[in-house]
C-alpha cells in the first residue's frame, strides 16, 4: 500500500493527446518544444492503445447465501 | 325509578344524531375486502366490506357511483371513504361511501408520490449531486437478477463494445419482499470493496408492482450514498422509478445502460488513430516550417557571404589582366613598328642598296666574297650578285696577281 503511484486513466491520456495535437496545431512552439510535445503525444497515444488492448476482462458472479457473501463465482450465463 | 319507554324510531333517531355529529365518523376511510356486491338498477351500489373478523354494510349513491372509474367485484381489496350514518328503517348503521380506491395501485402511487416529494425536498435528486461517469471503466458492477434478459443484455453489450472490461454481477432479487434489501446490500458491497468504477442497477421492465423495489427508500438512499457512480436501468422507456431520479445517470433499458457505461473500442481506436495522424501531420508541418525559416535565413546570409566579395575581386582582377594584356600587345605592336623603321634605315645602309647603285658583289662557289684578285684563279667559276639577280662568270684573265715564289 506504500507507493500508490496514481495511474493515469485512459481519459486523461486521451485528453492529454488531444491537447498536444491542438498545441502543435495552433501554438507557436520552438522546434525543441515541438519535439518534446510530439514525443509526449506519441507516448500518450501508446498508453491509450495499450489500455484498449488489454486482455479480455473477466465476468464474475457474487451471491449472498445465508448471510454470507460468495465472491468470484463463475458466471455461466454467457 | 322506572325510565320512560321510547319509541323505536325515537331511539334510532337519537343514535343517528349521535353518530352523525361525531367528527371521526363523519369523515372516515376504511379498508377491507368487498363482498355481496350489488349494482342496483337505480344506480346505487350496495356491498359489504369485511376483514377476517368483522363486516360493515356500505351504500354508494348513484351520484358518487357514476363518478367511479374502476370496476368493482366481490373479493377486491379496497379502501372506501365516506361517513357513517344510521338507516332508521332497519335500525342498522352503514357507511355512506363517497370514494372507493382499489388497494394497491392507487395507494402505491400515492405513497410513491409522497416519498418522492420528501426525498426531493431533502435534496437527493439534485442535479449537482450527480457524479460524472468514468470514461473507460476497468470494472463494472452489475446489480440485477442473474437470470433473465437484463443481465444478458448488459453482459453482451459491454463485451461487444469493450471486451477488456471486468464485470462483477451481484445477484439480487429484483422483485418481492427482499428485493430492496438485496439491492441495497449489493450497492453497499461494491462501495466497501471498491472493486468497480461504476455500478449498473436495474432490471427489465414490468408493472409498477414488479418495479416496486426500485422505489423503496432504502434503495434510493443506498444509491444516493454510493461513492461509486450509479447508472439506473429499470424497465423500459416509460417506466420511471425513484432509483432513476437519484442515480447519476438514467438509462431507459439495461442495454442502454451498458452503452452509457463503456465506450466502443472501435470508436476509441478510430479516434486514437485520427489523433495520431494529426499529431504526425502537425509535427511534420512544424518541422517543415522551421526548415523553410532556415532556408530563408540561409538565403539572407548568402547575400552577405565573403565568397561574393572574393568573386567580385576575382572579376576585377580578370578585367585588370585583360587590360594588361592589351597594353602589352599594344606595346609590342609599337615596338615592331619601330623595328621596321630601323630596318628601313638599316636597309638604306646595307650593301644591297649599294648594289642598286650599280655595284655588284663577286662570290666564289663557296659563297665567299672575293675582294682580291689573289683569291681567284684562271678558269674559276664566280658569281656576280647584282641589284636584281646573279650572273655566273668564268675568269678568263687575272691582272695584278701576285705570283707566289715557286
Amino acid at each position: 500500500m506504500g507507493k500508490q503511484n496514481k495511474q493515469v486513466t485512459f481519459e486523461e491520456s486521451l485528453s492529454h493527446l488531444e491537447a498536444i495535437v491542438k498545441k502543435l496545431e495552433t501554438g507557436n512552439l520552438s522546434l525543441d518544444q515541438s519535439l518534446e510535445e510530439f514525443q509526449q503525444g506519441v507516448k500518450a497515444y501508446k498508453d491509450c492503445n495499450d489500455m484498449l488492448n488489454t486482455a479480455e476482462g473477466k465476468v464474475k458472479l457474487i451471491r449472498e447465501e445465508n448471510g454470507e457473501v460468495l465472491e468470484n463465482l463463475d458466471f455461466e450465463e454467457l | 325509578m322506572e325510565l320512560k319507554a321510547l319509541k323505536v324510531s325515537e331511539l334510532n333517531n337519537y343514535i343517528k344524531r349521535l353518530i352523525v355529529s361525531d367528527p371521526i365518523l363523519y369523515n372516515i376511510s376504511v379498508e377491507g375486502e368487498i363482498s355481496n356486491y350489488k349494482n342496483h338498477q337505480s344506480g346505487h351500489m350496495y356491498f359489504t366490506i369485511k376483514d377476517d373478523k368483522s363486516k360493515l354494510k356500505c351504500i354508494m349513491f348513484s351520484e358518487y357511483a357514476q363518478l367511479l372509474e374502476i370496476e368493482l367485484s366481490s373479493g377486491d381489496q379496497v379502501s372506501v371513504s365516506g361517513y357513517i350514518s344510521v338507516y332508521d328503517r332497519e335500525g342498522t348503521y352503514q357507511l355512506y361511501v363517497k370514494k372507493i380506491r382499489k388497494k394497491g395501485i392507487g395507494e402505491l402511487y400515492e405513497s410513491l408520490d409522497k416519498l418522492k416529494k420528501n426525498l426531493e425536498a431533502e435534496g437527493l435528486f439534485k442535479e449537482q449531486l450527480k457524479k460524472s461517469l468514468p470514461f473507460l471503466p476497468k470494472s463494472v458492477g452489475v446489480v440485477t437478477s442473474s437470470t433473465g434478459a437484463a443481465v444478458r443484455d448488459i453482459l453482451t453489450t459491454i463485451k461487444r463494445r469493450m471486451d477488456s472490461t471486468n464485470i462483477y454481477v451481484y445477484e439480487v432479487m429484483v422483485q418481492g419482499e427482499n428485493a430492496s434489501d438485496d439491492i441495497k446490500k449489493a450497492i453497499e458491497y461494491f462501495n466497501s470493496k471498491k472493486n468497480v468504477d461504476v455500478i449498473i442497477v436495474g432490471r427489465g421492465g414490468g408493472s409498477i408492482e414488479e418495479l416496486w423495489a426500485f422505489n423503496k427508500e432504502e434503495v434510493v438512499r443506498a444509491i444516493h450514498n454510493s461513492v461509486i457512480p450509479v447508472v439506473s436501468a429499470v424497465g423500459h422507456e416509460t417506466d420511471f422509478t425513484l432509483a432513476d431520479f437519484v442515480s447519476d445517470k438514467r438509462a431507459s433499458t439495461p442495454s442502454v445502460a451498458a452503452e452509457i457505461v463503456v465506450p466502443s473500442k472501435m470508436d476509441m481506436k478510430f479516434k486514437l488513430q485520427s489523433l495520431y495522424a494529426s499529431l504526425l501531420n502537425n509535427h511534420k508541418s512544424i518541422v517543415e516550417q522551421k526548415t523553410r525559416q532556415i532556408e530563408e535565413l540561409f538565403r539572407r546570409i548568402e547575400q552577405v557571404n565573403p565568397q561574393m566579395k572574393i568573386e567580385e575581386s576575382r572579376s576585377i582582377i580578370d578585367i585588370l589582366l585583360e587590360d594588361l594584356q592589351y597594353h602589352i600587345d599594344e606595346k609590342l605592336k609599337s615596338e615592331k613598328n619601330e623595328l621596321v623603321k630601323l630596318g628601313d634605315t638599316l636597309n638604306a645602309l646595307s650593301p644591297l642598296s649599294t648594289l642598286s647603285r650599280g655595284y655588284s658583289i663577286v662570290t666564289n662557289k663557296d659563297m665567299k666574297i672575293i675582294s682580291s684578285v689573289n683569291d681567284v684563279s684562271k678558269g674559276e667559276q664566280l658569281s656576280l650578285t647584282l641589284r636584281d639577280g646573279k650572273i655566273k662568270i668564268k675568269v678568263s684573265e687575272i691582272e695584278g696577281k701576285v705570283t707566289k715564289n715557286g
